[in-house]
């Protein structure tokens, strides 16, 4: 099931951040790891991808850094602040609250789906 | 090297790949660094996407279908480009916003700079006529004096050289006459070849001083002015002015000579005609013209007092002269009309700036030389423009426009006329600061007010120019009344007063300097009389003198104007001349 592209949009930061959370990864290897997490419901659109990192090491959330792999492959590998941490801690509590609202309008309906 | 790695690494990709990345990068437009990175990044996703594509045709496959996931290319473009605009650090974003921003100016200050070249006068009034309307008095034309003094200009023979041998000359100046011999001088002062030549150059003019007598006995003068529309009326020279002063030196001598061999009436016919034309030449008219009628006049009086000096004159004469003089100090007129001057610079500025409604009233450096250039050789010495064309334009962006500077001009002239009617003395107490003292301005002012600076002409020292002149003649008609008296009374009078009171004198001469009488004192058999001078005190006679000591009325501000007698000469300044000892003790 693919999301709604508009919707995505909204929590594509905090996943992004809740990715690299666990571990520094670069951009091809970030978007295969949001597919394969979340069971490939969600998916990060390629278009959206790239400005979507650079917008957030423009608010310092992430940094970008070149670095070789085991290939020998140059990649540009993003890992997340302090100040990503801390607004990665901001926004899960929003979407907790959010999803604790949709609850009570659906009637925990979502909770059992 | 790198570059072509990065080439081959492009190439490696589909084909469709490398050029759906190039146009990504092309429509990026940003720094080349920053493309060169995002490039890079774009190139590792896709070689990452497509490694697991076993055939060729699997991988264009899906990299068609990786292009179309990655969406429009402009779209794309232009958020990467916002994206990495906003990861750039501030201080960046300042110079980037601080050259836009500059860019921007110089943008507008060229519209403006081509907005200012392109300006055009608009010549509304023809100041020539204005002029023309002035000057001309609504009369017989036979009465005119101006064709009859043509005549004896046609007429008129330049001094000859003084003939020298070559041992004789000092320097090549001494054979022009006019340089030769001293103003005011008396016949004995002279050398016999400049009497000689003196004479000759009299005698070749007879029949020009004849008709220029004639001339000077008409009630009026006016010549045509002429120019093109293109000239400015400044530039409207008055050949006749330096003829006439010509003929001034020629009446002089002639009336020195004259009086040296005992003919005083001739003498003094000579020197009231002289006085006579200065007369033709004050009234509205332009300043120079007026400080020529005064110069003449100046000079005539001068020769008369070297001639009171240095001959005994009957009762009768003297009496004659004076009362011819008299006669004519009240027809003539001793304050300055600037009316005509004003045309002067308003015809300038109506030349130089634009008008004051589409074109803002600013200066147009296009027409600028008119200030430094061949239009304006009578007020200086340039014959080509001074300044290139940048900084004429840098000039017309920094001068005031032209409502400030017609209005800074009109207060100079108002005042100017206002204070004319005022003498030294008075302005000396209301304590007037007349002359517009530019060289104390702020910079920034002179170089905003710069045509100001350049056209203003010192009418406060005019003002004080006239007055002067009319007191030299009150000067010598006191003075001729004192030696009438002695003659009939053996005696000096014992104070002015008794000349008015006997009739010898119509009024106590004023001195303009003091508001009291000039100062008169006897001093044994003979007299003093003198003013107060520019400094307005009585320093007890004080006289002043020039370089070569000898005695120049006005030359020291701190000194008094002595008429009578003439103080004797004092040694000439010695420029001290130094040793090497003197200088570097020791050395």
């Amino acid at each position: 099931m693919k999301f709604e592209s508009q919707l995505l949009k909204g929590i594509a930061p905090v996943v992004v951040l809740e990715i690299l959370s666990r571990g520094p990864m670069y951009g091809y290897e970030l978007s295969q790891s949001i597919e394969q997490r979340s069971g490939e419901i969600l998916t990060l659109g390629k278009g959206t991808l790239y400005p979507l990192l650079y917008n957030l090491e423009a608010k310092k959330l992430i940094k970008g850094k070149w670095e070789s792999n085991q290939s020998s492959r140059k990649r540009r590998y993003y890992s997340i602040t302090g100040k990503g941490k801390d607004e990665l801690v901001r926004q899960k509590a929003q979407l907790q609250e959010l999803t604790t609202g949709l609850n009570l309008i659906f009637g925990g309906a979502l909770a059992t789906v | 090297m790198a570059k072509e790695n990065k080439k081959d690494q492009l190439q490696n990709l589909p084909a469709c790949v490398s050029e759906f990345i190039r146009q990504v990068i092309k429509k990026m437009r940003y720094r080349h660094k920053v493309l060169e990175d995002v490039k890079a990044e774009l190139m590792a996703h896709f070689e990452d996407e497509l490694k697991n594509c076993a055939t060729g045709a699997e991988r264009d496959e899906k990299a068609r279908q990786l292009i179309a996931e990655f969406g429009d290319v402009k779209l794309l473009a232009v958020l990467l480009r916002r994206a990495k605009k906003r990861c750039r650090p501030l201080w960046r974003t300042i110079v980037a916003r601080s050259f836009q921003t500059i860019g921007v100016l110089i943008l507008c200050f060229i519209f403006y700079c081509v907005y200012i070249s392109l300006g055009q006068p608009n010549i509304s009034i023809n100041y020539l006529h204005e002029m023309t309307n002035l000057n001309r008095p609504v009369v017989d034309e036979s009465q005119n004096a101006a064709p009859l003094y043509q005549k004896a200009f046609d007429l008129y023979k330049e001094p000859p050289d003084i003939e020298f041998t070559e041992e004789e000359l000092v320097s090549w100046n001494d054979k022009i006459l006019l340089n030769a011999i001293r103003e005011n001088e008396w016949v004995d002062e002279l050398t016999e070849k400049e009497l000689t030549a003196l004479k000759t150059w009299i005698s070749s003019n007879t029949e020009a001083i004849e008709l220029f007598k004639q001339a000077t006995e008409k009630p009026y003068c006016w010549w045509e002015r002429k120019t093109d529309d293109k000239s400015l009326i400044i530039s409207i020279l008055a050949p006749e002015l330096g003829k006439v002063k010509n003929f001034s030196r020629l009446l002089s001598w002639r009336a020195v000579l004259k009086a040296n061999s005992g003919d005083i009436e001739e003498a003094f016919d000579d020197l009231l005609t002289c006085y006579r034309a200065g007369r033709h030449f004050q009234g509205p008219r332009t300043l120079i013209e007026q400080l020529t009628g005064w110069a003449i006049q100046a000079k005539s009086i001068g020769t008369a007092f070297v001639i009171l000096q240095h001959q005994q004159i009957e009762g009768l004469l003297l009496k004659e002269f004076q009362t011819n003089l008299e006669k004519l100090i009240d027809e003539g007129s001793y304050i300055p009309d600037y009316t005509i001057e004003s045309f002067f610079w308003k015809d300038i500025l109506q030349r130089c700036y634009t008008d004051n409604g589409n074109g803002s009233g600013h200066l147009i450096p296009g027409r600028l030389n008119i200030f430094t250039g061949k239009d304006m050789r009578v007020l200086n010495d340039f014959e080509n423009p001074v300044l290139n064309y940048g900084q004429y334009l840098g000039l017309s962006l920094i001068t005031t426009d032209r409502d400030k500077i017609r209005q800074m001009f009109e207060n100079y002239y108002d005042n100017a006329q206002q204070w004319a009617h005022k003498t030294p003395w008075q302005l000396h107490q209301e304590n007037v600061d007349f002359e517009m003292d530019m060289d104390d301005w702020p910079r920034l002012k002179q170089i905003r007010y710069w045509p100001v600076t350049v056209l203003m002409p010192a009418l406060g020292r005019v003002n004080q120019i006239a007055y002067r002149y009319k007191l030299h003649t009150d000067a010598l008609i006191t003075i001729t009344a004192l030696l009438r008296y002695r003659q009939d009374k053996d005696q000096y009078p014992k104070n002015l007063d008794e000349l008015v009171t006997t009739g010898y004198l119509k009024n106590l001469p004023m001195d303009c300097f003091s508001n009291k009488p000039l100062v008169y004192k006897k001093t044994g058999d003979d007299f003093q009389l003198y003013s107060y001078g520019p400094n307005c005190i009585d320093d007890g006679g004080k006289p002043s003198y020039n370089e070569k000591g000898k005695y120049r009325m006005w030359s020291d501000e701190d000194a008094d104007a002595i008429f009578w007698p003439e103080p004797e000469p004092k040694e000439p300044k010695i420029i001290p001349t130094y040793s090497p000892e003197m200088l570097m003790p020791g050395y």
